[in-house]
């Protein structure tokens, strides 16, 4: 028994601590040993796009899901809120956001988890040993995105950090927003290099998505011969071209087509992904009533248009009835509706010849974040600040034609400018520009109080607060004037 | 204190021993012979037949004497017949005996009252308590029994001083929190490491369930049958737990099994049934008081009444009512134990079944044990200690929902109007907590009809644990003994979840179920060798060495479908609308260690014990696999010293001092790996056709310079007894610092995360633990009265911060430098504005300034702390803190006769509580119903309460706010147990053959004195997560639980 004992011990002493002691999960990759593939560079790519629409993971909302384009809404003319257990759309509803609003964390969070993806993508990429124009695209691609978030939020916060690493400090410094501007260009001139088309549609970044955020981000710093240049590139391409009809924009069938130039799409691939990938406009849009009715299954109107956007469309205008209805008043296959609603609601993101977008609240529509109507009436907007005016026209005439609205002529610069705010009022109504328009003008102190007795918006507004939360964890960021 | 003080104190002892001296029986008489010797000599042995080494033999009036060797033996030389023998041994009562005419004088040693002698188990070994240098509580089978709980951590609460027990969750089966000594870690496990019969076992809940569902957890020791355990030890001090390295710095809880004795054949029968019932309900409005309220709120923000005449509405459902029942728990547990010279056994099987107090929720559990051991030849002797627990509980969604607020919070806030049932909905129920004919429909989350969710969602977890070991020694030579053991924990469990497409929390993905299990593996051997030799007079070397290998293997799987179909719920996936994509995990871990402590014992007087551990672990970096953790204790039984003697009330005094370094490394494995995981879905749309793609993204932020939390603690204390043993009491002293603290910390989210593991600082936990245990009446007398109290009082502080200001937990909750763990941080409410005059001259949150949510009469008002006339970040300070100032417990043995009665109290002062549930309600915005006490004493024109806002159909600005308002005092004295018990005189239970008799009554948690308005002032939603304690967010309620119960031995 003795000898038994010590030649258990002994074998026992003489186990290899060292393996027994590795660690090494076969269920896990790292980031040392993950970015090594064509495959896993896509991945990378992907993750970016992953958090623009919406997901079933940490938190269910990407940038375009809803409270980017719902904040630019209701911090203007647009939108009013409805939703009554949110005090922090209340408060952007009415100018009265503190630092502490969860909505504009919200929208800083999102945006620089995919800014920290793009920074992942192109410092992993270039490493990978794969086909060099498949490497220069997904690079390019990872550049647009991050040219995007950063225009969003440097329009939004003014200085904030411009990280363009995947190593970061916890505590970055504001940088000055013509810094920002620089970097924005950068990348998106890179990302001009894009192919004009991709295999997988008008979701994924092309050179004329790129040359269309080039012109706005041109457009708002006020340099009207780069942003007319950059219309150019898109409007000469080909590519791109109006839909005949308004609604038709927003038809299921017509998702990333012609009049598309950047979408995010939506969507559960039927049923192939999770739940949270639909989008939200059906819920947050569309009112209760119809839910009431057993049309619809969830639908909570929490966002809905002012009087003041429903009133100001002319009679003729076909995009009134389109974007707006206070009734449900239609035939759906076959069946006739007739359904009053107390107030008017947004109605332009609801394809109801679709029977799951009609029945279900679960929209599996683009969100559309620059469209070729949109291009034209920057083109507009620009060319009349060079004094080119008949161009000018010419280009908002293309714009009003398909509304069925009469051609303008003959408007001074000033009249030509306010002409255009109109005219991108009711074109992208409920699409994520207006406070975006009405800073750019410089139209906020006058243009809100009409639409919303008593709300006044001051010259603070022009930026929202850096988020509390944000100032608590890093010391050096500067709070806007709140 | 005064002089007058000390005097009074003394006179008081003085009294009270005189008093015991006068009534303590006498010592037997000695008998007077005639003969004279001059030679004696004897055999000295204890009750139970051992030989006892080392007794002290002294002359009585002399200082001649000698020590018994190693066989209990002595020879001295007396002076004559006359001459008195005074035999005296630690731990036995001293005995005094005449020699008269014998040559040979036997004696049989009785224990000491209170049992020095006591064996006290430590790691790896055992120590008369008398020799003990580290600190270590004891608590008896006995005690852990008289209150009813399906998992023995519960039991310990108020038992042992610096050990501080919570019940997180009424839920059956749910976990329960320790800390000993102290919160000193806050994303590394606190809760302690247990020792099963020497098997180091799986405690954390991760490690035990599948995690499929939203609801209390069950805890990870509720497979261990609480009726099995003979006795607990706690061990507190770096002494005591360095010989557990890095897994010693929370404490180590030694659990021992019953195993038979020799000579003994018993058969056991122990039984309980009782009922139990929620411990508290809350007062909410009636369906008629909540009318008006919605009126008056509606009427208030300018909308129209919804009610034409709310007091003809009743009083309308009560969901509280509607969801508690009262529910049964029932115990029966059979157990054989005995054995012969060679072999003992104890073989048991038990059930155990309680129902929650909540409808839906229940726990069962059937658990058998073996513990054999016997005795192959004179030198090898093997066992094993093995057993099977399978338990079952349906647990009950109160976790905090997207969607739903969770059973308990829709009880609370559920309109009262609104019935249990709709015959015109698809499951019956009423659907949804609707109000008017819109405002549900434009409320964020929307409670959901609490009994239709309790009733049909189900949340059922299953698991099977075999826990056990073998184990042989052998004796190599007299002192030296190897000892080797294999031992497994594997835990093999399955949680299924369920709730039908009908039901609010679960229409919008039109039902969903799931199932996920799991199965983990730890293997452990252990090899010591033990040295332990009576050296030159009663010295004492005892030498522990070890190695020992442990791997832990954990394996889980899980899916959840969407469209699921109503009538097959969670029994059958296959076919549902959408099923979810699978997950899985896998988790490794493996440690080798070393380990050693010699113990010295210099003449039972001078104690030193030396301990150290070597742990490699897996889980460290590759710079950092091994760690040493030594520590070093010394005591001085002073009261043996001479000059000693004369103090005749001080029968036992000993001092002891302990310091070393323990380690925690409860953390999750993979900490320090940059993981990369799939993530993200997403679709590009091109027209109709629609393209699905995936991703992959980083999990973490990079933290390459993660360092491992250490724990350096001090302990001082001593141990006394006065009137030879009729007051024991135990003190000590300690402090306890942690350095590198790792938190999961909120970071700027520009990295791309909001949290990362940070090395965050240094927190100090230092405090007295105080144990004193009486009997209170002498041995003559037919009352017998013992007490025991334990108090423990802990400050913990956070010494040091790494980052930049304070660290924002959530929910109020801060940690600052100089603060202690759990501290609340908020506004400061001050009152109500009682006119618009008022409001608009205040300071008040910059968005109630003007617009739709400016400030009115009946508004809350906050205190401008930084008076710059605006209610912002700056004015908050700190409200209130989590952890109580000190704990206690107090347990009273009376018996008379037959009878005994045991009341048992257990208390927690200074700690406050977030009452988010009170949030709730006392938001009149007459969307959901509120408590009553505050709506009906609601600020009106006529009613100008300073407490309660106004009635306000919208949300007001300060929803939500974290204020001094509802920051609580949580302190509370409970009657944790009363306990009647009857033992059957023997001779009317010799008819039967019996051999024992037990009938008992019992109550637990009969009454809890405290100012908390909630349903519980202890525990936290957050169960027993470190970073969230003192969190009220409609968590299960407490039961109260009343029952008979039989204790029946042949």
């Amino acid at each position: 028994m003795k000898t038994a004992g010590a030649i258990l011990l002994l074998s026992l002493l003489s186990t290899s601590c060292k393996d027994f002691l590795e660690e090494n999960p076969k269920n896990l990759q790292t980031t040392e040993n993950f970015y090594t593939t064509e495959e896993n560079a896509l991945s990378a790519v992907n993750a970016i796009y992953a958090h623009l629409n919406a997901q079933s993971g940490d938190t269910f909302g990407g940038v375009y899901f809803g409270g980017f384009w719902v904040t630019e809404g209701l911090s203007s003319d647009e939108m009013i809120n409805l939703q009554s257990g949110s005090p922090d759309q209340d408060q952007l509803a009415t100018f009265t956001q503190d630092p502490n609003n969860a909505t504009l964390y919200e929208i800083w969070k999102q945006h620089y988890k995919a800014i920290s993806l793009a920074n992942v993508a192109i410092a992993k990429i270039p490493g990978i040993q794969m086909d060099e124009t498949l490497k220069a695209r997904y690079v390019n691609e990872a550049k647009f995105l991050r040219g995007l978030l950063y225009f969003n939020l440097v329009r939004m916060y003014g200085k904030i950090p411009l990280l363009t690493s995947d190593v970061t400090s916890t505590t970055p410094s504001a940088e000055e927003v013509d810094v920002i501007y620089t970097q924005i260009l950068a990348d998106l001139n890179d990302a001009t290099n894009l192919p004009a088309d991709q295999a997988d549609g008008r979701g994924r970044a092309t050179s004329g998505a790129a040359h269309a955020v080039l012109a706005k981000v041109y457009l708002t710093r006020k340099d009207y011969d780069n942003a007319i240049a950059e219309c150019g590139k898109v409007i000469d391409s080909g590519k791109y071209e109006l839909w005949e009809n308004f609604a038709d924009i927003f038809k299921i069938q017509n998702r990333g087509l012609k009049e598309a130039i950047f979408s995010v799409g939506f969507g559960t691939a039927g049923s192939a992904l999770s739940f949270w990938e639909v989008a939200q406009m059906h819920v947050r849009l569309l009112p209760p009533e119809l839910a009431s009715a057993g049309i619809t299954s969830n639908t909570l109107g929490w966002t809905a248009p002012t009087q003041a956007l429903v009133d100001s469309y002319d009679a003729s205008d076909e995009r009134r009835d389109v974007t707006v209805f206070n009734r449900f008043n239609e035939t759906v296959a076959g069946k006739a509706y007739n359904v009053p609603f107390s107030r008017y609601y947004f109605r332009k993101y609801w394809d109801v010849t679709v029977p799951t977008e009609f029945t279900t609240a679960e929209a599996n529509i683009d969100f559309p974040v620059i469209r070729y109507a949109d291009v034209l009436l920057m083109y507009a907007e620009a060319l009349n600040e060079k004094d080119k005016s008949q161009e000018a026209h010419d280009a908002l005439n293309l714009v009003r034609e398909r509304a069925n609205l009469t051609d303008l002529s003959g408007l001074g610069k000033d009249a030509f400018r306010d002409a255009v705010l109109v005219e991108r009022r009711h074109e992208l109504a409920a699409e994520g520009h207006r406070w975006f328009d009405l800073v750019r003008t410089g139209k906020l102190e006058q243009l809100v109080p009409p639409a919303k007795p008593g709300v006044v918006p001051q010259a603070k507004h022009y930026l929202f607060p850096i988020p509390q939360r944000e100032r608590d964890l890093n010391s050096n960021l500067p709070q806007n004037d709140y | 204190m005064s002089k007058k003080f000390y005097r009074d104190i003394g006179l008081a002892l003085l009294t009270v021993a005189s008093f015991l001296a006068a009534t303590t029986a006498g010592y037997s008489s000695p008998t007077i012979f005639l003969a004279q010797q001059t030679k004696i000599s004897g055999k000295v042995t204890s009750a139970d037949n051992e030989v006892l080494p080392g007794v002290n033999v002294i002359i009585k009036g002399t200082s001649e004497g000698t020590v018994t060797d190693a066989n209990g033996v002595y020879t001295l030389n007396v002076p004559g017949p006359d001459a008195t023998l005074i035999f005296s041994f630690i731990g036995y009562s001293p005995e005094e005996i005449t020699v008269g005419s014998r040559t040979t004088l036997d004696v049989t040693m009785t224990p000491a009252l209170e049992a020095l002698a006591e064996i006290v188990v430590i790691g790896y070994g055992e120590v008369k308590k008398s020799d003990l240098t580290g600190s270590v509580s004891s608590v008896k089978a006995e005690e852990l029994r008289a209150v009813p709980t399906t998992s023995f951590d519960q039991a310990l609460q108020g038992r042992a001083a610096g050990v501080q027990v919570q019940q997180t969750s009424g839920q059956p089966g749910a976990e329960a929190s320790i800390r000993i000594r102290g919160t000193s870690s806050i994303s590394a496990a606190n809760e302690p490491l247990y020792v099963i019969d020497g098997m180091l076992v799986n405690s954390s809940t991760s490690d035990v369930t599948a995690g499929g569902f939203n609801g209390p957890r069950m805890g990870p020791l509720s497979a261990i049958n609480p009726s099995d355990i003979e006795s607990i030890e706690i061990l507190k001090d770096a002494s005591a737990t360095a010989i557990y390295g890095s897994r010693g710095a929370n404490g180590v809880i030694l659990i021992t099994t019953k195993r038979g004795k020799k000579g003994t054949s018993n058969l056991n029968f122990e039984s309980y049934y009782g009922v139990q019932q929620v411990s508290k309900e809350l007062d909410l409005l009636n369906a008629s008081q909540f009318g008006s309220l919605v009126n008056e709120a509606r009427s208030n923000a300018g909308l129209p009444l919804t009610y034409t005449n709310p007091q003809n509405l009743g009083t309308g459902t009560d969901w509280q009512k509607e969801i508690y029942r009262t529910a049964p728990i029932q115990n029966y547990q059979l157990s054989f134990t005995g054995g012969s010279e060679k072999t003992q056994y104890a073989i048991s099987g038990g059930m155990f079944d309680q129902d929650g107090v909540v409808i839906g929720s229940d726990f069962r559990r059937y658990s058998f044990r073996t513990n054999i051991n016997t005795e192959i030849s004179k030198k090898l002797s093997v066992g094993t200690n093995l057993s099977l627990a399978s338990t079952r509980g349906n647990v009950l969604n109160t976790g905090l929902q997207f969607i739903t607020p969770g059973v308990i919070g829709e009880a609370l806030t559920m309109n009262p109007i609104l019935p249990v049932y709709d015959p015109t909905q698809k499951g019956g129920y009423t659907y949804e907590n609707t109000v008017g004919p819109f405002q549900a429909a434009q409320t964020g989350t929307v409670a959901g009809n609490p009994v239709a969710e309790a009733r049909s969602s189900q949340a059922l977890s299953t698991s099977t644990r075999i826990l056990g070991n073998v184990e042989a020694k052998y004796k190599i030579i007299d002192a030296l003994v190897f000892k080797t053991s294999f031992g497994i924990d594997g835990v093999f469990s399955k949680d299924r979840m369920f709730q039908p497409s009908w039901l609010r929390a679960s229409q919008s993905v039109k039902g969903i179920a799931g199932q996920a299990s799991l199965q983990g593996v730890t293997w452990l051997n252990e090899n010591t060798l033990t040295y332990d030799k009576q050296l030159r007079g009663s010295d004492n070397l005892n030498v522990v060495l070890g190695y020992t290998l442990q791997e832990f293997q954990n394996e889980s799987f899980g899916t959840t479908v969407f469209g699921t179909d109503d009538q097959l719920g969670y029994h059958q996936l296959t076919g549902a609308g959408s099923p979810q994509a699978p997950y899985n995990n896998e988790t490794k871990w493996s440690m080798v260690s070393y380990l050693g402590r010699a113990q010295y014992s210099l003449n039972h007087k001078y104690l030193f014990t030396v301990t150290g551990r070597v742990d490699g672990s897996s889980k460290f970096g590759a710079a950092n696999k091994y760690a040493f953790f030594p520590s070093g204790a010394f005591a001085w039984r002073m009261s043996d010293e001479s000059f000693m003697e004369g103090i005749e009330f001080l029968s036992d005094l000993k001092l002891k001092a302990s310091i070393g370094t323990i380690g925690n490394q409860a953390i999750n494995p993979y900490q320090s790996l940059p993981l990369v995981k799939t993530y993200g879905q997403g679709v590009f749309n091109n027209g109709t056709t629609v393209l699905p793609y995936n991703s992959s993204q980083p999990q973490a932020f990079n933290n390459p310079n993660l360092k491992w939390e250490t724990t350096r603690q001090l302990n001082v204390g001593f141990d006394a007894g006065f009137l030879e043993g009729r007051i024991q009491l135990t003190a000590e002293y300690y402090r306890k610092y942690t350095y590198d603290l790792l938190l999961s910390t909120p970071i700027s989210s520009t990295t791309g995360f909001e949290n990362t593991t940070l090395n965050i600082g240094n927190v100090e936990n230092k405090g007295f633990d105080l144990e004193i245990t009486t009997v209170n009446t002498n041995s003559s007398s037919a009352l017998k009265w013992n007490t025991s109290f334990n108090l423990s009082s802990n400050r913990n502080e956070v010494t040091k911060l790494a980052t930049d200001g304070d660290v924002q937990l959530g929910n109020g909750l801060i940690l600052r430098e100089g603060q202690a763990i759990g501290t609340f941080y908020g506004y400061q409410f001050d009152g109500i504005f009682q006119t618009d005059e008022e409001a608009s001259k205040s300071a008040v949150f910059a968005n109630q300034k003007s617009g739709a949510s400016q400030a009115k009469a009946g508004d809350r008002k906050y205190k401008d702390v930084v008076p710059d006339g605006v209610i912002d970040e700056k004015d908050r300070t700190i409200i209130g803190h989590a952890l109580p100032k000190y704990t206690w417990g107090l347990n009273n043995t009376l018996s008379y006769k037959n009878f005994t009665l045991n009341f048992f109290f257990q208390a927690s002062q200074g700690n406050q509580m977030n009452n988010l549930n009170q949030m709730f309600l006392e938001d009149f915005n007459g969307e959901h119903n509120v408590s009553a006490d505050a709506a009906l004493n609601r600020w009106t024109p006529t009613n100008p309460s300073n407490e309660y806002p106004r009635a306000l159909a919208k949300r007001t600005a300060d929803v939500g706010t974290i204020s001094s308002k509802f920051i609580e005092d949580a302190s509370y004295i409970r009657l944790k147990n009363v306990n009647l018990a009857y033992n059957v005189p023997s001779m009317m239970l010799d008819r039967f053959r019996m051999r024992s008799l037990r009938i008992y009554v019992s109550a637990t948690n009969l009454f809890t004195s405290t100012n908390y308005k909630g349903y519980d002032p202890e525990g936290s939603s957050y169960g027993t997560s470190t970073a969230y304690p003192g969190i009220d967010q409609g968590r299960y309620p407490l039961t109260k639980t009343y029952l008979v119960g039989l204790n029946l031995g042949f």
